[in-house]
């Protein structure tokens, strides 16, 4: 060919050497660039976008509902299982639930003790209670305490007092720090709660006949279980005033079945943890820690479709994760890595464990030589722990996550 | 021996400052880049001066390096030393670059093949060449530059340029030939 000699020479001189001269090397120094950590925009998004993804993500449900039912000193009374009281066959249902008045400004708060339910009819019989309690200290329980009009049937209520929603605070996501040994923390969560529900059955004796009807407005907090699948129905977020009938009450005796229908709304579950990564080389690296990890669920009990009892489950548990993970630069100070593990976790004040395996992909950023943030969607699979306690896990053994973290590296 | 992602995670420090990480990119490609000055600069002291230029370039210009695979560091910092080699040469070299008055087609085109010929040999013979010719002739051999582009670095004609180049070939392909016979008499 006509440049057979080109290559040729390239080929031959490629990779000569001779020997350097020295350089003066506080020349070279002076010119190097100062160490500087500047974010790509890119980064920042992704920061930010991870921020408010988790924040809404592991947030949004939890404020939702302390906005939505007041995080107030109130206290309910807690119901009871329908039981026959007296002579007369009948049952006890005492619903607690919040009404607000017209006065919105005072925000005024109603109980409404629900008597009897009528299954027949569909109809109730309602005490009404009016107790401001803005202010703290007010125990809506001492209006329920009143003795009511219409019968003697409230007498027989056992009355027990007990937080609504107590005061939740959300954890505080802890980072601290992260090259061949570094420490890490993190927080991650599910990227979705759950939604679950069971009935039980049972046979009881009633009593009540409406004579006449009167409305009554109640504040409701709808809970929408046509579809299953459809959990933006099924929070218990906005609450509307409905008109209830006000059921004067009149005495025969129904038989009916009762129904009892728990609703378990699993909230997202917070993990967080420290951990130490040892690098086996460049790339591979093993990973191990503790972690803690809160699950929250909402339990709404429901006699016949009125809710009677709300109630959180909440369950801790520590737990050793254990990792190995494949990493690789991608770009400048960015890289990404596989890793996949598991993790046991012991569930505090219970013999349960709960044994999960963990699969993620992330991005890091190197934020100076020693501080790297990462980001860390993962997949994780979470076997049967045996126990009865239903959880989020239980609902959805496999489940997507997000983690955020800093790594630290330590030397 | 590098691992795969050493070139860039080199980069990185160096673009972070880090000064054990200048004093590694020199004992990887010091001796290198040397060659490459070596190719251009016959003499010893300027070959320093030049040396040690280009490495205030790569060092106080590696921020705006972009690192686009293993090796590319190291395409970059040849660049820089041949520019600087360049730099140094651009002065005397319009001399060099005159536009040789001759007919190329009614010489013999001998191409100068270098397969039996040890690399120093090889160094040896481009530094005897005139300043001119092996500029060019560096420029497009190992820097695989066309006539166009070699015109336009070093502000001449192309006809300039390929000329340069014709004349390189000539005195190469004869002092392999006078090699070659010394080498492998009879």
């Amino acid at each position: 060919m006509k440049e057979d000699w080109k290559l040729e020479m390239r080929q031959k001189m490629e990779g000569y050497k001779k020997p350097a001269p020295e350089l003066s090397w506080s020349e070279i120094y002076r010119v190097m660039p100062t160490p500087h950590v500047v974010l790509p925009h890119w980064i920042k998004l992704t920061a930010v976008a991870a921020v408010v993804l988790l924040i809404a993500g592991l947030g949004y449900r939890f404020i939702n509902v302390n906005d939505a039912l007041p995080d107030l000193p109130i206290e309910t009374i807690k119901t009871h299982e329908p039981q026959l009281i007296e002579q007369e066959k009948h049952t006890n249902n005492v619903n607690i639930v919040l009404v607000q008045t017209d006065d919105e400004v005072n925000s005024k708060w109603m109980a409404i003790s629900e008597t009897a339910i009528n299954p027949a009819t569909g109809s109730a019989a309602y005490e009404t209670y009016t107790e401001n309690v803005t202010e703290s200290g007010t125990d809506i329980s001492e209006a329920v305490d009143q003795e009511p009009e219409t019968d003697d049937r409230q007498s027989a209520v056992v009355r027990k007092t007990e937080p609504l929603f107590p005061r939740m605070d959300l954890p505080r996501k802890k980072r601290k720090k992260e090259s061949r040994l570094m420490a890490m923390a993190y927080v991650s969560n599910y990227m979705s709660d759950s939604y679950h529900s069971e009935s039980i059955s049972q046979t009881n004796i009633t009593k009540n006949i409406n004579s006449s009807i009167e409305w009554v407005p109640v504040l409701d907090y709808p809970v929408d279980i046509s579809d299953p699948d459809d959990f933006t129905g099924t929070e218990v977020s906005e609450p509307i005033i409905v008109l209830v009938p006000r059921t004067v009450y009149d005495t025969v005796t129904v038989v009916t079945d009762i129904q009892t229908d728990n609703e378990y709304r699993h909230h997202q579950p917070i993990r967080f943890g420290m951990m130490l990564l040892y690098k086996l080389n460049d790339h591979w690296s093993l990973e191990s820690g503790l972690s803690y990890t809160r699950l929250v669920s909402e339990i709404t009990t429901r006699v016949d479709g009125q809710i009677t009892d709300i109630s959180r489950q909440r369950l801790h548990y520590i737990g050793i994760p254990l990792n190995l993970g494949y990493q690789f630069r991608i770009y400048k100070r960015t890289g990404m890595y596989i890793k996949a593990g598991g993790t046991i976790d012991k569930m505090l004040n219970s013999s349960s464990w709960q044994f999960s395996l963990n699969g993620a992909a992330g991005v890091d950023y190197e934020l100076t030589d020693r501080f790297n943030l990462y980001l860390e969607p993962g997949i994780g699979y979470y076997f049967n722990d045996g126990s009865s306690i239903s959880t989020i896990y239980k609902d959805h053994p496999l489940n997507y996550n997000l983690g955020i973290g800093l790594r630290f590296n330590i030397k | 021996m590098l691992f795969p992602d050493s070139e860039e995670r080199l980069t990185k420090r160096l673009q972070n400052g880090n000064k054990a990480a200048a004093k590694e990119f020199y004992a990887l490609y010091a001796d290198y880049l040397a060659g490459i000055c070596s190719r251009y600069i016959i003499n010893e002291e300027d070959q320093k001066d030049v040396f040690q230029e280009s490495f205030i370039r790569i060092f106080s210009n590696i921020s705006q390096f972009t690192y686009r695979g293993e090796g590319s560091l190291k395409a970059w910092a040849t660049r820089i030393v041949v520019n600087e080699s360049l730099k140094f040469l651009r002065s005397g070299l319009q001399h060099e670059l005159i536009p040789i008055d001759m007919d190329m087609e009614d010489e013999v085109e001998e191409d100068p093949h270098v397969s039996d010929i040890p690399p120093d040999a090889i160094m040896e013979m481009l530094s005897r060449l005139p300043t001119g010719y092996r500029t060019v002739f560096n420029l497009y051999v190992f820097e695989n530059r066309s006539h166009q582009e070699i015109a336009k670095m070093l502000g001449i004609k192309e006809n300039s340029s390929a000329s340069q180049l014709h004349r390189a070939k000539k005195l190469l392909a004869g002092m392999i030939r006078e090699f070659k016979n010394k080498n492998n008499p009879g």
